[in-house]
């Protein structure tokens, strides 16, 4: 028998059936993989409550032919915070489309996967979504090894310190320009000192200490807009969840 | 080359774009409607265009109806203060079968921000609008209790509250019937929490 012991995160879910649902799983052992979870819509199924998104469950998967299928699941954290919060849902549903866009099926990542835990863990201190979801993006971007340039000139490779003068961040060039390189480009964004700096630290932070971070507002918007042209870039379509995410925001 | 006749491939190809039907289940359909009695198949085929045509969308309620407003949201016998917001018009069925006696508002759907459905996709407007008059009394939140259902209801609460609505949430629990053993433990602190004296 080809079955499998993982621990994962539930990133999306779509009904299949009558009663059935597949579930897009972030596994500990195997990256991205798709399960049926038979008889999961149905009350009283046991499987019910590890079919939920977000949810963070320890699963046994039957390896099948075309789809494997999902035998026995007890969730280990539900996330009830993420289900009672709608900024942080939309949050979330932000970071699971990112993860289910830019990952590919049975492409294990193991820091993909601790990284999407250890934010949503994370996740449950009010005031740290934003700065929590700039975290995630620089780290997972690292991770999958599409991370922005920013020690180095993306044109030249001359070395950027925060004392450098004008930069510029290229979505295309996939990173940040010095003043000399910038003057050759016309798709370079202008980047504060502020914004540089925020990004710099947050791609080595330890995501325990993001509460100490001081950042005006404004530096958080650029970040923001920065992260969203660079994925934009590599995705060529934007992300669902973002409008929801920019209703809530909008509203709360 | 097709090994089917052409009006059979087409029956075929038809069927298998029903939710749940592969093409082994749409084969098996197409045989049994050709080798049923003819007016077996003429009475599907209406009944098709007959639901397809004359089902409308209830402009008060949203729900599917024949007439405009539908029955549910014209009879005198119901209790006009209470509308129950729920998903899908198979929702107002089952509660409709526990004997409750106020209203619907059916969104068809729920807010699931990875698939790109937010509030402007479900008939949240049109709730709205039966709000002007001071007739509603109390809404009853009753989406499913998922993550979907959940931000739904979040987010209709914190649009509805603030009209000085009574808002309710229906009940999350443990089933009627059930071994508690086996109540996953989100549920369980859920009943927990929603626990009230005997």
């Amino acid at each position: 028998m080809a079955l499998y012991r993982t621990e994962a995160i539930v990133l999306r879910t779509r009904n299949l059936g009558e009663a059935d649902k597949i579930l897009t799983l972030f596994t500990e052992s195997r990256g991205k993989v798709s399960a049926v979870a038979r008889g999961s819509r149905r009350p009283r199924n046991h499987l019910m409550g590890v079919s939920q998104p977000f949810t963070h469950s320890a699963f046994l998967i039957f390896r099948g032919r075309n789809l494997d299928s999902i035998s026995q699941g007890t969730i280990i954290d539900a996330w009830l915070y993420l289900r009672e919060d709608l900024l942080k849902m939309a949050y979330a549903s932000y970071m699971v489309e990112l993860v289910d866009r830019l990952t590919e099926e049975y492409d294990p990542n193991e820091k993909v996967y601790s990284l999407l835990v250890a934010t949503f863990r994370q996740l449950k201190t009010d005031g740290l979504e934003m700065r929590l979801t700039r975290f995630f993006e620089l780290n997972f971007l690292r991770l999958i090894g599409i991370e922005p340039q920013l020690e180095r000139c993306v044109g030249c490779d001359s070395i950027l310190t925060a004392n450098s003068e004008k930069l510029c961040f290229s979505p295309r060039e996939g990173g940040a320009l010095c003043s000399a390189c910038q003057r050759t480009r016309t798709d370079a964004l202008p980047l504060s000192l502020g914004a540089y700096q925020v990004m710099r630290w947050l791609a080595t932070a330890d995501i325990a200490r993001l509460a100490v971070l001081q950042m005006p507002k404004t530096v958080e918007a650029e970040v923001e807009e920065m992260l969203r042209n660079f994925i934009y870039f590599h995705l060529q379509r934007p992300l669902k969840s973002l409008e929801f995410l920019y209703t809530i925001r909008g509203t709360s | 080359m097709s090994v089917y006749a052409r009006p059979i491939a087409r029956l075929v190809e038809e069927l298998a774009k029903l939710p749940g039907i592969g093409p082994k289940t749409a084969q098996r359909l197409a045989f049994h409607i050709i080798s049923g009695t003819r007016e077996n198949a003429e009475n599907l085929a209406e009944a098709i265009t007959e639901a397809k045509e004359k089902t409308i969308y209830c402009s008060v309620c949203s729900n599917l109806t024949e007439q405009d407003p539908c029955p549910l949201c014209t009879s005198v016998g119901r209790d006009r203060s209470t509308i129950c917001v729920v998903e899908e018009p198979k929702d107002v069925i089952a509660l409709d079968r526990t004997g409750f006696k106020g209203l619907y508002h059916v969104l068809h759907g729920a807010i699931s921000p990875i698939d790109g459905i937010g509030p402007g996709d479900l008939k949240v407007k049109e709730l709205l609008e039966r709000l002007k008059d001071d007739t509603v009394k109390e809404i009853i939140l009753g989406t499913d209790p998922n993550v979907e259902g959940e931000a739904t209801a979040m987010y209709l609460a914190r649009l509805l509250k603030p009209l000085g609505l009574k808002v309710t949430r229906m009940a999350h629990g443990m089933p009627v019937g059930s071994d508690l053993e086996y109540v996953d433990e989100v549920t369980l602190a859920k009943a927990l929490e929603g626990r009230r004296e005997v």
